[in-house]
């Protein structure tokens, strides 16, 4: 069954006196348990689909249903992780991952939050960081600590736009496992549902089961393609076979593919 | 060799310099018609009390910033005291009757004691009411005026306006209406502060970024926590710079009021001996008006510190 079914979505935002239209007849769905990435180029529309998802958002046509029912605002069967991390600076990394889980679980003692959310920081490496305000943090930590407060408060879907951006490579990659591990859970719960946005080709393919290509003015899904590869997935191993590399050069042509259309052939700096 | 720098610049330094200087000074004959006094016994207690804090601070304050406040403020007090007892008791510059020597107004001060702690009670309990009142609702109104999109635009018109009116025109309608003279100083402190508070809270609550308000969206959080978790942190800076004002405006308002109609308080203190010319005492009250606000400001300034520890440096 369909967790989420994303039905003739159009987005305009009033611009002056005129429209302007951002998404356009947008379709698809996620499968429950369904890993899925967007990708496409920048101001194409990923962020504000992703606000429609979370319900902060209401688009001009078109609905979203989740469990078969319309969203009415946003839930707490979504965790959200923004493209420009949004803590709140007021609060230290720990309250700030604490407050998240207090919003998802109600009920739950102080004492327990404050584990957990230790818990958290500590996987995504900021566990000596953990009493220090947003303010005196990086971009790629308070990105960490934003990533840290979703996944802690263990919601049934993911919306995540390009978490992994402001991180380096070497976090980067334990940020991508530790994603998938939650992702697929201890095998009593249900997997989760993600929905991922980033620029990232190679993430794209490690992560997800199914990547949704969108073209831009106006936003519109281009392709949807399934990922062919077994899990679990061995990163160093994957990247060298030749199928990773054909799957990767059809993304790629597809992707800049589409770019030369819009633009009729002219030459495209990019 | 560090440590022994830091203590010996603890010895010699401008506080300790500026006490001995005074002592000097202290040696100086007298340069008056008016008796001064046979020996200035209230200022060296005053300005020796002032070098034991300093001492005491020096010794046992690892805090640097606790010292280096003590240094500037006691040796900025011991200036003033210089210059003071040199312009009046020692050369003799000044109006001698019109500025009388530190000697006369510390002793004035010490023989009006227990009146002027309770008078300096009176002004402060005034305040309280005033001014407490006018931030707790000033806070309240305003973030819920803040908060209403509808009543924006019309509420920041009425504000802009009402906030220009001096809040002293208030008060011989105040006079004319309320009961007790009491209650007219606490009414119009209370106006006066009021409407800064009201409108930078209201400005700080309707501009918090939008990115704050969509985390909490997305968090699900209820309206309560909303506005205390989010909301009110979010423009607590505002906030503050409201309240300052009104402070300000407070201390301004008390006096007047307790200079124009009131049976208590500093205000009234300073209005009573001036119908005598006494200026010891005029100058006793300036002092205690000056020396309550610098400590009000001060606690103001820590409490604001404290809560905003959060913003970057
Ligand atoms: N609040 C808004 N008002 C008006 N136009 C907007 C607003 N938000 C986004 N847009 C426009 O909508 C388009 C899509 O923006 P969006 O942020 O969704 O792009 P994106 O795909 O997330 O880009 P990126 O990869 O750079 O994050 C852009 O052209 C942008 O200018
Ligand atoms: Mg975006």
């Amino acid at each position: 069954m369909n967790k989420i079914e994303i039905k003739h979505i159009t987005v305009n935002y009033a611009d002056k006196g005129s429209l302007f239209t951002a998404l356009e007849d947008v379709t698809f769905s996620v499968g429950a348990g369904e890993f899925v990435s967007i990708i496409g180029s920048s101001g194409c529309g990923k962020s504000t689909l992703l606000s429609i998802l979370e319900g902060i958002n209401t688009p001009s046509k078109g609905t979203i249903l989740i469990d078969g029912k319309p969203i009415e605002g946003t839930g707490t069967d979504r965790g959200v992780v923004f493209q420009q991390y949004s803590l709140f600076p007021w609060m230290s990394a720990r309250n700030n991952v604490a407050f998240g889980i207090k919003q998802a679980k109600k009920g739950i003692s102080r004492a327990e939050r404050m584990k957990i959310s230790d818990e958290f920081l500590d996987k995504v490496g900021l566990k000596s960081f953990k009493n220090k305000y947003p303010s005196q943090l990086s971009g790629g930590m308070q990105q960490r600590v934003a990533i840290a407060r979703a996944l802690a408060m263990d919601t049934e879907i993911l919306l995540m736009d390009e978490p992994f951006g402001a991180i380096d490579a070497k976090n980067r990659t334990v940020l991508q496992e530790l994603l998938l591990k939650l992702w697929e859970g201890d095998g009593v719960q249900d997997k989760k549902t993600v929905v991922f946005v980033t620029h990232d080709i190679d993430e794209a393919i490690l992560l997800s089961d199914r990547i949704v290509m969108m073209s831009a003015s106006p936003g519109k899904v281009y392709k949807e393609i399934t990922v062919p590869f077994k899990r679990p997935r061995n990163r160093a191993e994957l990247v060298q076979t030749r199928e990773y590399g054909l799957f990767r050069n059809e993304l790629i042509s597809l992707f800049y593919g589409d770019i030369i259309n819009k633009i009729g052939g002219e030459e495209v700096v990019l | 060799m560090k440590y022994k720098d830091r203590k010996f610049t603890r010895i010699l330094n401008i506080t300790n310099i500026l006490y001995i200087l005074l002592w000097l000074v202290q040696l100086m004959p007298d340069n008056t018609v008016e008796d001064q006094g046979k020996f200035t016994v209230y200022t060296v207690v005053f300005m020796s009390a002032l070098e034991a804090v300093f001492i005491i601070i020096s010794l046992f304050g690892y805090k640097k910033q606790l010292y280096n406040t003590a240094k500037s403020i006691i040796s900025t007090v011991f200036t003033a005291l210089l210059l003071w007892i040199l312009a009046t008791a020692k050369f003799n510059i000044l109006n001698e009757s019109m500025f009388p020597s530190p000697e006369l107004v510390l002793q004035q001060l010490a023989e009006d004691h227990s009146r002027l702690i309770n008078d300096a009670l009176s002004s402060l309990q005034t305040l309280a009411k005033g001014y407490l009142t006018a931030v707790v609702s000033g806070i309240i109104l305003g973030s819920l005026a803040g908060m209403s999109k509808k009543l924006c635009d019309s509420i920041a018109y009425i504000t802009s306006f009402l906030k220009l009116i001096p809040p002293i025109v208030y008060i011989p309608y105040a006079i004319a209406c309320l009961p007790y003279y009491s209650m007219v100083s606490t009414f119009v402190i209370f106006v006066a502060s009021f409407w800064p508070v009201f409108s930078c809270t209201f400005s700080g609550v309707s501009n918090v970024d939008k990115q704050y308000i969509d985390s909490a969206n997305v968090l699900n959080v209820n309206v309560i926590s909303r506005i205390w978790n989010v909301i009110l942190p979010a423009s607590l800076s505002e906030i503050f710079i409201g309240c300052n004002q009104g402070l300000a405006y407070s201390f301004i308002l008390l006096t007047s009021a307790e200079m124009i109609g009131g049976s208590s308080g500093i205000g009234y203190y300073i209005k009573y001996y001036s119908d005598f010319g006494d200026f010891k005492r005029i100058i006793v009250g300036i002092l205690v008006i000056g020396v309550i606000i610098s400590i009000l400001t001060f606690l103001i300034n820590k409490l604001e510190k404290y809560l905003l520890r959060w913003k970057a440096k």
